[in-house]
């Protein structure tokens, strides 16, 4: 992105250029409406993105007793479903019945219920299972991990409004994606221009800049499938509706494959270990399995086997719970428009090269969130080189940065805790009082900030240590969570203990991470 | 083994452009930069198939690049001096005020949601191709319309434009839709 005044000062020498100079500023002034207006949305649906990658190795840290293993036999599938099964409400809907891994990324066998009680309400059952027996060993609790995934699909709010929210987000980051490379003439020649030593405007605008040019590609993919994701629901009920006469159903399946019809009545559960076997008869891992109308004929379940070898990674086999094989679905061989839907999930949350890819997804999203941020600190920075500072907004928006780092710290503490169910409260509240106090006292936002980020480490640490406390160095991926959960508290509180510093050398104009604060509160009008 | 080769190729590559932009020979450097580019993206293709090869090679080039830049921020003590000075923007384009925002606003999300809509469902029903092909590219080309919508809506100046294109855009396929 091109600086929008140099580009408007530069109309004065061609015709060709001045054309040029508009458009560029019309570009930078497209980037900044939409940029501004959905920012703070972005920034958390960035950020938390970032530990979505992660979500199944949290959910694994926050049942840390869960046993685990690479895999498991069939018949061990067939008992935990139908021990999950027997809890079911019997006055209640049952909706699904779902079994997780064991994977590459949460080696333990997870099992959920989805079932609608006699009152409407939509409730979730989820246990770990034995791995060598199916045994239900107990429920499995991960709020640390399901805050994090709902904050980045949902921002927490009601379905599916929250979906179509996020899916707007992503066509706005999809939107900012491409308004940034146009009013980005000298895209190729400006590359590696990183002027961190001239004014905060320049600096920051080069910071931007250079994160987002060299991060394009997977900005690009990251934005458009997010907006997909996100809005699949409403382009499928659009579809259905003028395609299929309002047929959502018809729709889905024209896409998913067979869904559950009206059957006979099973006398016994359905036969999930032959499926299971059939379907990795190649010794492909099964990702996940999913049973429609487990007491019907008609039902449908689905096993999903991953082949590593594409990026379309997952095949699905869909069988009757009679046990009759419908279709295999997706996988080499199956029609584009498939395989281009199976590639959006592995593309959006990095799961297609293990983890080295899921370390880069972490990288880019965090450097995407810092393109965020650091698009706010150049138009803080304009509006004070205009003459028109706005202290309180830059103070609202580092407590709303602040904040969030400080509620999903707090929300981790307390899950590591044992006292899980108050994350949601934790984070809410730590956000809610962060953003309070920045938007109360903007001219103490600089002394703040790595206050707060401090704080932050702090809980990460405390958070970190009584998790080792009571489990130990339980398992690979539970203790790789755990450390990483360390390194990030002592990170943040380097960071916080930086600033500090940077602010008692030069009072005002402290930084924590380098410029993540610099809210130094600026006075109206021209300075000398 | 070939994805370390192609890695050790793009730092090779964009140390090459970095040294080309330094004013360092920049013709035959840069030429050198993108070659070993490509043959980077030639490793990764060759050791996880083209679909893979790409995506990874594009994510690790990134990173590579992140690693050339990011240093000097983390050591930097502080990034950008005060602003000492200030001036009155040049840039205030004629955008009909805070009602005109609003309109853009308005034309940038529900008008251009509509106008996506209405091509992807075109597109989903009409295309001569297998059922689920063309059900996947309408509903890929709603996220991309709409954002490209969005972004007309925020950049052009004439008002009348920003709200006549979307309704334009919706007649035009609604119109093909009843005609095909």
């Amino acid at each position: 992105m091109t600086d929008p005044e140099t580009a408007l000062d530069a109309q004065a020498n061609t015709p060709r250029k001045a054309g040029n100079s508009r458009f560029v500023a019309r570009m930078i002034e497209s980037h900044s409406i939409l940029g501004l207006a959905f920012a703070a949305l972005i920034y958390v649906v960035s950020l938390t993105g970032a530990f979505t990658v992660f979500a199944h190795e949290i959910e694994l840290w926050e049942n840390a007793w869960a046993p685990t293993i690479a895999s498991v036999s069939g018949e061990v599938y067939q008992n935990a479903l139908e021990e999950a099964y027997a809890a079911r409400d019997p006055d209640g809907d049952l909706d699904s019945l779902v079994a997780y891994g064991p994977s590459e990324f949460a080696p333990a066998l997870l099992v959920r219920l989805n079932e609608t009680d006699e009152r409407g309400n939509f409730r979730q059952t989820n246990w770990v299972a034995d791995p060598q027996t199916g045994t239900l060993l107990g429920k499995a609790e991960a709020p640390l991990a399901h805050l994090i995934e709902e904050l980045h699909v949902a921002l927490h709010l009601p379905a599916p409004w929250g979906r179509y929210l996020v899916g707007l987000l992503g066509v706005c980051m999809f939107s900012l994606v491409i308004s940034g490379i146009l009013a980005h003439p000298t895209i190729f020649k400006d590359a590696f221009k990183l002027r961190v030593d001239r004014n905060k405007r320049t600096a920051w605008t080069d910071v931007h800049n250079r994160l987002s040019v060299w991060g394009l590609p997977f900005h690009l993919v990251l934005t458009f499938t997010g907006g997909f994701l996100g809005l699949a629901g409403l382009i499928v009920g659009a579809v259905a509706m003028i395609a299929y006469e309002g047929d959502q159903e018809r729709a889905l399946a024209s896409i998913q494959g067979p869904v559950p019809v009206e059957g006979r009545a099973l006398e016994e559960f359905p036969p999930v270990a032959s499926m299971v076997e059939t379907a990795r008869t190649d010794g492909r891992p099964v990702e996940l399995l999913v049973m429609q109308k487990p007491a019907n004929a008609g039902g449908v379940t689905t096993v999903n086997v991953l082949d590593k070898r594409l990026l379309d990674q997952t095949q699905s086999l869909i069988f009757r719970n009679s046990g009759a094989l419908i279709e295999s679905y997706g996988g080499a061989g199956a029609p584009g428009g498939i395989r281009a839907l199976a590639m959006l999930q592995p593309l959006h949350y990095g799961t297609f090269g293990g983890y080295p890819v899921k370390l880069l997804y972490f990288v880019m999203a965090l450097a995407l969130t810092w393109v965020t941020s650091s698009g706010m600190k150049i138009w803080f920075a304009r509006r004070q080189q205009q003459g028109r500072p706005v202290p309180r907004l830059n103070a609202a928006w580092q407590g709303m940065t602040a904040g969030l780092t400080l509620g999903l710290s707090a929300a981790t503490l307390v899950a590591a805790s044992g006292l899980g169910e108050l994350a949601l409260a934790a984070c809410l509240g730590g956000w809610a009082a962060a953003f309070a106090l920045f938007l109360s006292l903007p001219a103490r936002a600089s002394v703040l900030y790595p206050r707060l980020l401090l704080g932050s480490g702090a809980c990460l640490v405390v958070a970190a240590g009584l998790w080792l406390v009571e489990h130990g160095a339980k398992g690979i991926v539970p203790t790789a969570v755990d450390g990483s959960v360390l390194a990030l508290g002592i990170a943040l509180a380097v960071a916080g203990i930086r600033g500090r510093a940077s602010d008692a050398d030069h009072p005002g104009f402290s930084s924590g991470l380098p410029g993540e604060a610099g809210a130094r509160p600026v006075s109206r009008g021209p300075r000398a | 083994m070939l994805a370390l080769a192609g890695i050790g190729a793009q730092f090779a590559g964009l140390y090459a452009w970095s040294r080309a932009r330094a004013g360092m020979a920049p013709g035959p450097l840069f030429v050198i930069g993108l070659a070993l580019l490509a043959a980077s993206f030639a490793a990764f293709v060759s050791g996880s198939g083209a679909a893979l090869g790409i995506s990874r090679a594009f994510l690790s080039v990134s990173l590579v690049a992140y690693v050339l830049l990011v240093p000097r921020l983390l050591t930097a003590r502080q990034i950008g001096n005060p602003i000492a000075r200030s001036r009155k923007s040049g840039t205030r384009a004629a955008r009909g005020g805070k009602l005109g925002l609003a309109l853009r606003l308005i034309a940038a999300g529900p008008l251009y949601l509509v106008a996506s809509l209405s091509v992807g469902a075109v597109l989903a029903t009409k295309l001569p191709w297998e059922e689920v092909n063309r059900l996947m590219m309408g509903g890929f080309v709603v996220p991309a319309v709409w954002a490209l919508g969005a972004l007309h809506a925020t950049a052009d100046l004439r008002l009348l434009r920003v709200l006549g294109a979307p309704i334009v855009v919706f007649t035009v396929f609604a119109g093909l839709y009843l005609a095909l």
